[in-house]
């Protein structure tokens, strides 16, 4: 992907999840030591992940990918909205790019009634409005379509309603490294886990992008080096066990039958849940035995 | 609200740049900077970090204001890391310096800002920008949250631009905006660095800070650092009063100090 030019057409792809209420947008980009997504070192591809909640005549969107991403998640939503239907948009990641790059292209072509996102940011409508071709040098963000949408702030453990009858429960997230929420959508039986549970990545950029095989999963060794090797380069030597008592607690209390992180394939099916549970678990449980990085690990441009 | 103080010069070509984010903490208001500064050398300049999306407007004119008062030509602009609070202007900046470069850690805003592909300078820890009469040197980032996150240290004012490291609020209601860290002897720097750290620097509250502040300790010796410039936090003038409370900071916030699960 030269230049960070947009992929193949097949590769951006509707994945029907649940018939008629929950849709997946993979948004997919090269793993080529450019993104800090990811390892610098790990090639293939990755997808930025949306999701697409229908109920009844509303509809709420979970993310929306890298700026590359605009035209084909625009023309994805556009076929999955019936007309009327109207349109909410949430950002797990309100700091990062991988999830907010669209929100201004997205709130300019439908009909968007409220953007949800986490504090300190101000306006979670207006905190995503930086990209220079819609809001330019000296103008304030939030002219335009999106100076009429409203802004609703997640401050903490807070209960968003898709629709009358679907609700989304947002809490805190146990294992992450910039501030973030997981969302639970007991309707679905889906864990929203931002950048938890993304240790999954594919050769190909047609992915397939759910993993519904427990044999269709990283190694230990592989998922533990993916996590070491960015996000969770803090792991060796840490004092986890409130973080891996936080994740039991959550998967107890909760039925989940699907897991949907901010990137990477979704890991679809009970016994597949089962199975990346219990593998980050245990890259928890083996990393704290571990001795600590060093403190100089980090620094690498990753784009030579 | 008073006055925005800023911009402000805080050595020879070395000027601070943002506004204050409110953050309210039960009764009290309390603010936070995302700040940016501008490096003026004798032949060009740099811009460090690129501002909270709340503070475009405002960083934009005082960038403004530092160009009528001929600063030489902005040809370089740097973050520390992908985070929107500290990269969020960079599209904007490009814009409005056709000139210019995006040097240190580029990664993802070939994904983010595509019509500047090739504008894009990828540096590594002992790269450095020669701006005339003095160099911008990458650095090692101590305290970070995404890995490939760089500070820069400038020769000449010997002042250290560390990003998310010395990360602390202050009180708005005490006129302490604005200030450096020496001049409001109010600030509770202790308490409001574990606080920032709690939001922010989320791995802190699992791991055994004592050898990033050992190593902390040893950078600011090996490069001579005089001037503080953080992203989030008041600039620090005065190492030997200030950096005690700062690693005190650190320690509340750490494993050893107050440990917070979510």
């Amino acid at each position: 992907m030269a230049g960070g030019g947009p992929l193949t057409e097949g590769s951006a792809q509707i994945v029907t999840l649940v018939e008629d209420r929950l849709y997946y947008l993979p948004n997919v980009y090269e793993l080529d030591g450019r993104v800090t997504t990811h390892p610098v070192n790990l090639r293939g591809f990755a997808s930025t992940n949306s999701y697409l909640l229908v109920e009844k005549e509303h509809a709420l969107l979970i993310d929306t990918g890298f700026s590359v991403h605009e035209r084909t998640l625009i023309e994805r939503v556009r076929k999955l909205l019936e007309p009327g239907m109207r349109l909410s948009v949430l950002v797990i990641r309100i700091g990062e790019y991988y999830g907010i790059c669209n929100v201004r292209p997205l709130v300019e072509a439908f009909d968007v009634d409220v953007v949800y996102g986490k504090n300190a940011y101000g306006n979670p409508a207006l905190a995503e409005d930086f990209r220079p071709e819609y809001s330019p040098w000296g103008t304030p963000p939030g002219e335009g379509w999106i100076g009429d949408v409203r802004g609703h702030v997640i401050a903490g453990n807070e209960v968003i309603e898709v629709s009358q009858g679907r609700e989304l429960h947002a809490f805190g997230a146990p294992l992450r490294l910039l501030p973030t929420h997981w969302i639970y959508d007991a309707s679905t039986k889906t864990l929203f886990t931002s950048d938890a549970f993304t240790h999954t990545w594919r050769a190909d950029p047609s992915g397939p992008w759910v993993v519904a095989e427990v044999d269709d999963s990283p190694t230990f060794e592989e998922a533990r080096a993916y996590m070491i090797g960015n996000r969770f380069w803090w792991l060796p030597g840490a004092q986890t066990e409130p973080i891996a008592d936080r994740i039991e607690e959550i998967f107890r209390e909760r039925e989940i039958e699907r897991i949907a992180p901010g990137y990477g394939c979704v890991l679809e099916g009970k016994d597949v849940v089962d199975h990346h549970r219990l593998l980050v678990l245990e890259i928890l449980s083996a990393t704290r035995e571990e001795p600590p990085v060093p403190v100089s690990v980090g620094g690498r441009s990753g784009g030579r | 609200m008073a006055a925005n103080p800023l911009p402000r010069e805080l050595a020879p070509g070395v000027f601070w740049l943002g506004d204050c984010l409110d953050q309210p903490h039960g009764d009290v208001m309390l603010h936070g900077y995302s700040s940016l500064y501008v490096l003026a050398g004798a032949d060009s300049s740099v811009i460090i970090e690129a501002g909270h999306p709340k503070d475009l407007v405002v960083v934009e004119s005082q960038i403004e204001q530092l160009v009528q008062r001929g600063i030489p030509e902005v040809r370089f602009i740097f973050t520390t890391h992908q985070e929107t609070p500290h990269s969020s202007g960079v599209g904007r900046m490009l814009q409005r310096f056709p000139e210019a470069v995006l040097c240190g850690s580029t990664s993802d805003y070939h994904l983010v800002f595509p019509q500047y592909v090739d504008r894009l300078r990828p540096m590594e820890i002992g790269d450095s920008i020669d701006l005339g009469g003095t160099r911008l040197v990458v650095v090692e980032a101590v305290i970070r949250d995404l890995l490939n996150t760089q500070w820069v240290y400038d020769t000449a004012s010997r002042t250290l631009f560390p990003g998310d490291g010395f990360a602390y609020n202050h009180y708005h209601g005490l006129g302490q905006c604005g200030k450096v860290a020496e001049e409001v002897p109010g600030l509770d720097l202790e308490e409001m660095t574990a606080m920032f750290a709690e939001f922010a620097l989320y791995w802190t509250q699992f791991c055994d800070l004592e050898p990033y502040i050992e190593r902390l300790d040893e950078l600011i010796e090996e490069l001579g650092v005089d001037l503080i410039a953080p992203s989030h936090g008041l600039p620090i003038t005065d190492l030997d009063e200030t950096m005690p409370r700062v690693r005190e900071g650190l320690r509340q916030g750490s494993a050893h100090g107050a440990p917070r699960a979510t």
